[in-house]
């Protein structure tokens, strides 16, 4: 009896062996779950703004990383974003130990032994299916504590048309998981308005100069305290400056020196061509300069001599081609008369007048 | 009569129930968890059937059938098909009524999961496990035109993961979306002002961000955009400030901008002190930033516009986008 109960407990025991052998073929070991919270997860997109088409920038850490040819990493979108129409060829995906950018996985329609298979599915295609290739690796493996980027790019991205909070799931075969919130807006943006003024600026120092008392053997020049010089010298200033895109001119008016007492004797304008002073011989002329800005004298009042081309009055004396700061013009006159110009008091008013080119 | 060969054929069976329950591991993202019984208790019925397997579907409002697809787990979970849902299949009827995947295009009978807005749900069909997802809802046996069954029926599993998105926070705002300079001079600067009419003095805000965020790592807002640029004059512009903080300088072309924090949140250099800056180099560019610690921070945002004496007249303007990104 003892024999038979002996025989009967090793038998027991054979056969229990031989059932767990069995049952380990029949039903072998799963692949034991290695679900891991995902860490540094992130969406950066380039608008929050409801109904607006947005960029998205997944990043995410695996724990666990994604070897093995049957894993899968799934990214669902709530509603109501919208992807419809989104081609797996505005998807990027990138993984490694630093930045996460290191190795750049090819995706297509199926995976293989080069390419990450990649699959919109859903409503408007809020769910991308990426399927490891067909030996675990792809470009790199994506191996544990790798980052992840997954970035879509605007086209066919458009955002909920509500304003609110919405949760990004991750989730696959990989096994990690974790979820993104992201906020929407009714609008992400501020609108800065502006205004320049057209601006002319144009000044002249002084509007009242004389040369004194004229002399048939040697120039005068006016000055600003009417006394005149004996020596070439600034009589006044004009200052133009404008940001009218095509600049301005400056144009000269009136009249060569008049004696009003001597029946309206004038003494001669020199003219249109730049002239050295000659004493002994009527003259009347002014002669600019400039300074700052991009102004410049127009000929024939720019060189060394003087003119006054009263024929061509008004005449530009000095213009600018395009926006200008202030530009200084110093403006000098000479007076040469002749032994017989007559006697009197002469004078003259000049009018200036700036026009700015918008 | 004791039989040793009946119990030890007991105590196999028991053993590989053992076995089989260990080595179906799966990783599960949630709670969320489905069944298919008689009574759902504390869950949702998302749809009927009429068996176990081989099964017709009808709608949960129907009451035809007993078998009762039940899911639970998830606050506040529904099976609405609208706000934040997926379909979990569609039937070809109310009742009586054969199932397809959510891909296909036949049947016009959602059945659908639901959470609040904020929270996630996703729904896939795999074959043989759910590995990946929460739960198995249940099993089909084809893509269209498909019977029903519960999680062990057929192959082809309806799979979900949801979650309530309650663990995750993030707020963001901006008090306005429209300020301007007024008209600009060149010899004194302007600071935009929310009225759009400006300011001659650097003595209120624009407008400003608020954000907060529970988020492991916190938050960064981000600004993107040009600077003043007019349109009516040939896309002239005016110098944005740079990189490098700067002082105003009146009679020189700038347009920049700097931020003030109230709270735990900082602006980020080079918008971080009394000068200006507008890095459009390096756009998006960081302007601010803040911990995960729930609170909220107001940042004051504050422009600048200096012109020359050469800018082009005209009607200048800017669209300015801010974003925020938050690190889980």
């Amino acid at each position: 009896m003892m024999r038979n109960i002996f025989s009967f407990k090793l038998t027991f025991v054979l056969r229990l062996l031989m059932a767990v052998a069995l049952l380990g073929t029949f039903f072998p070991a799963a692949k034991p779950a290695q679900a891991a919270a995902l860490t540094a997860l992130s969406d950066t997109m380039s608008s929050s703004k409801v109904n607006t088409a947005s960029s998205h920038v997944i990043r995410f850490t695996t724990p666990t990383g994604a070897s093995d040819n049957t894993d899968t990493i799934i990214i669902t979108f709530p509603s109501d974003f919208d992807f419809t129409s989104k081609t797996i060829g505005t998807v990027s995906f990138t993984h490694g130990a630093t930045t996460g950018a290191e190795n750049t996985e090819t995706l297509a329609a199926s995976a293989s032994a080069t390419a990450w298979g990649a699959e919109f599915s859903g409503t408007e295609n809020r769910v991308l299916t990426l399927t490891a290739p067909t030996d675990g690796v792809g470009a790199a493996t994506l191996s544990a504590t790798h980052k992840v980027i997954i970035t879509y790019n605007s086209t066919n991205s458009i955002n909920p048309s509500s304003a609110n909070s919405y949760a990004i799931a991750i989730s696959g075969t990989f096994g990690d998981t974790g979820s993104i919130t992201v906020n929407i807006l009714n609008d992400d943006q501020v609108s800065v308005s502006a205004t320049v003024a057209q601006s002319l600026t144009f000044s002249i120092s002084d509007s009242t100069i004389g040369f004194g008392t004229l002399s048939s053997s040697a120039a005068r020049y006016a000055t600003g305290d009417t006394a005149g010089d004996a020596s070439e010298t600034e009589a006044h200033t004009l200052i133009v400056g404008t940001n009218a895109a095509n600049g301005y001119t400056l144009t000269l008016n009136g009249s060569t020196l008049t004696c009003s007492g001597c029946s309206g004797a004038t003494i001669d304008a020199i003219g249109s061509s730049n002239t050295a002073s000659s004493t002994g011989t009527e003259q009347f002329g002014l002669r600019m300069t400039a300074s700052g800005g991009s102004g410049a004298v127009t000929a024939p009042y720019a060189a060394a001599g003087f003119a006054f081309d009263t024929a061509a009055f008004p005449d530009q004396v000095a213009s600018a081609g395009a926006a200008s700061a202030n530009t200084t013009y110093s403006v000098r006159y000479l007076a040469n008369i002749a032994s017989s110009t007559e006697a009197g008091s002469y004078s003259s008013t000049l009018t200036y007048t700036a026009t700015a080119n918008f | 009569m004791f039989n040793p060969r009946g119990l030890f054929l007991v105590r196999i069976a028991a053993l590989a129930g053992l076995l089989f329950s260990f080595g179906v591991g799966q990783a599960v993202a949630g709670t969320l968890t489905c069944t298919v019984a008689t009574t759902c208790d504390g869950g949702v019925v998302v749809f009927r059937m009429s068996d176990t397997s081989n099964a017709h579907a009808e709608l949960a409002g129907q009451s035809n059938y007993t078998q009762l697809v039940c899911c639970s787990g998830v606050a506040s979970l529904g099976t609405s098909c609208s706000g934040t849902f997926a379909t979990v299949a569609t039937l070809s009827g109310t009742t009586n009524a054969h199932v397809e995947q959510n891909s296909e295009a036949n049947y016009a009978n959602d059945v659908c999961l639901s959470v609040p807005d904020g929270g996630s749900v996703s729904v896939g069909y795999q074959s043989s496990n759910c590995s990946g997802f929460d739960t198995t809802v249940a099993s089909m046996s084809a893509t269209t035109n498909a019977h029903v069954g519960n999680a062990s029926a057929y192959t082809t599993k309806i799979c979900a993961t949801a979650s309530d998105g309650a663990s995750q926070s993030l707020s963001f705002s901006i008090s306005d979306s429209t300020i301007g300079f007024g008209a600009l001079s060149a010899s004194a600067a302007r600071y935009a002002t929310g009225d759009t009419t400006g300011s001659s003095t650097d003595s209120a805000n624009a407008h400003t961000l608020t954000a907060s965020t529970n988020a492991t790592s916190g938050y960064a807002i981000s600004v993107n955009g040009t600077t003043l640029t007019c349109a009516d004059c040939s896309g002239a512009t005016i110098t944005a400030v740079g990189g490098s903080a700067a002082a105003s300088s009146p009679g020189s072309e700038q347009f920049g901008i700097r931020l003030t924090a109230t709270g735990n949140g900082t602006a980020t250099s080079p918008y971080a002190s009394a000068d200006w800056a507008f890095d459009t180099g390096s756009f998006p560019d960081q302007v601010a930033s803040g911990a995960g610690d729930g609170t909220s921070t107001t940042f004051g945002v504050r422009y600048i516009a200096n012109i020359s004496s050469v800018t082009d007249p005209g009607s200048y303007s800017a669209v300015l986008t801010y974003t925020i990104t938050a690190v889980y």
